[in-house]
């Protein structure tokens, strides 16, 4: 079963930050996370390091 | 040396790595050749009206001159180009497998044309006879040939970096516990230790700055420690640890008594070697489980554990030598303030310097760079873009 492991979201043009995902709950609302995907600045990585399609992570997190 | 941080490095990290951090440790020797030389040596040996805290002269030095003891200048330039060489080489093996190729580039710049220089200069700026030592050295701070200001201060730096980099993709399973990430090549590592080894004769022995009988029970010292720390490490390791990581530890138990043993390879005897050693090897461990498991700091190399922990053992192990004139607990004082001082200046420095990075240049990789070997070019992509319905799954979300 897919599970998110982390979420990079990128900071800028050059930067990019790793976040788990309960650091990532914490810190961004449902707004924020709609402005960064709109962006295409997200994604999310599962606990073998492969990136997850965003509407399974969206689903993931729904289950959350 | 260059050349066994090289090897190390490329045999601990994955396979997609290994050519990013090879040419890290080719650009680490270029820019500090260059940039010692102009700038960092300045810094470090110069005098001035900073002169105890920061040198202000010297920049591009004269190498026809001597310093004091009759050395040729441009001999004790190159020999100390190779010690700010190493610093900046553990930072890159510490940060690889994330860090972007342009940042790094930047840091190495900055680690060897100033952070470095400044905790040298502390220690070691009276060593040309320019001016005055630096305060460090007034107080009595002992580092035979850099545990601290060599390897601490890379370590500390890489701690600072790690901190704000995160650590790599897939290194932690869902429990927060650490998941091996498969070495690239133990035996290429371990043909690295050995390059290093040989390199440490040249470091520890050279230090004496002269060659006579004593250079020979510095490298017998030298040799010592390590092998202890080698074997202190992996026993501990089998019995205490229940094997877990045990080729990073036996390696890194061997590079940290080699670090261990370097504050004070002059004066101590064999069989105080050993005690350095084996306390090493044990420290080493302890610190590699603590870092990786309780810190949740993703240190490739596991260089942090070895130059920086193993380093600020050695340098209060020095207090043990039985041929050091000092009052013992005085001494150990000053050099665990000489630790203090180290970790703070290099943490509070690397901690602004890659800050900065961070909001300019950038600092980590994109996923999918991680993913597929970091490229010297920096090509990444952007993350996918989303589909409509992705978008409005997430507005149904927030109604």
């Amino acid at each position: 079963m897919t599970r998110i492991a982390n979420v990079s979201i990128k900071k800028n043009a050059n930067d990019y930050k790793l976040y788990t995902l309960s650091e990532f709950k914490e810190d961004f609302t449902i707004v924020d996370r709609v402005q960064l995907i709109q962006k295409g600045a997200i994604e999310f990585i599962d606990f073998d390091g492969n990136k997850i399609k965003l509407s399974e992570a969206i689903r993931l997190l729904n289950q959350a | 040396m260059q050349a066994g941080f090289k090897c190390v490095e490329v045999g601990m990290v994955r396979e997609k790595h290994m050519v990013s951090v090879a040419m890290k440790n080719l650009i680490d020797w270029s820019v500090t050749t260059i940039v010692f030389y102009f700038i960092g040596y300045g810094f470090m040996f110069g005098t001035g009206p900073l002169s105890g805290l920061l040198g202000l002269s010297e920049f591009y030095p004269e190498l026809s001159s001597s310093i004091s003891g009759g050395l040729n200048k441009g001999v004790f330039l190159l020999f100390q180009m190779a010690f700010a060489g190493t610093t900046v080489t553990i930072v890159s093996g510490a940060m690889s497998e994330r860090t972007g190729f342009v940042p790094y580039l930047t840091a190495s710049i900055f680690c060897v044309g100033f952070i470095y220089p400044v905790m040298g200069h502390w220690a070691w700026g009276g060593l040309a006879g320019e001016a005055g030592s630096g305060w460090l050295a007034d107080l009595g701070f002992y580092d035979f040939a850099g545990s601290t200001v060599v390897h601490s201060t890379g370590a500390w730096i890489s701690l600072a970096g790690l901190k704000l980099l995160g650590p790599r993709i897939g290194r932690y399973d869902e429990h927060g516990n650490p998941k091996p990430l498969k070495h690239y090549n133990i035996a290429y590592t371990v043909l690295g230790v050995l390059l290093l080894w040989l390199g440490w004769w040249g470091f520890n022995g050279g230090s004496m700055l002269k060659f006579s009988f004593s250079v020979i029970e510095v490298i017998i010292n030298t040799n010592i420690a390590g092998a202890m720390g080698c074997l202190a490490a992996y026993f501990h390791c089998k019995y205490f640890q229940n094997g877990e990581d045990i080729y990073d530890k036996l390696i890194g138990g061997a590079l940290g008594g080699l670090v261990g043993i370097t504050a004070s390879a002059n004066i101590q005897s064999p069989a105080t070697s050993v005690v350095i050693g084996i306390a090493s090897g044990i420290v080493h461990n302890y610190a590699f489980d603590l870092l990786s498991k309780k810190w949740k700091v993703d240190d490739a190399v596991g260089a942090i554990a070895v130059h920086g922990f193993c380093g600020a053992t050695g340098t209060l192990l020095v207090v043990i030598a039985p041929n050091g004139d000092f009052d013992i607990l005085r001494q150990f004082f000053v050099q665990l303030v000489g630790v203090l001082a180290c970790l703070v200046w290099s943490v509070t420095t690397a901690w602004i310097m890659f800050r900065m990075l961070r909001k300019t240049v950038g600092l980590r990789v994109s996923p999918q760079e991680e993913r597929e070997g970091i490229s010297i070019f920096n090509v990444s992509e952007s993350p996918e873009e989303p589909e409509d319905e992705e978008i409005e799954e997430l507005l149904r979300q927030m109604r």
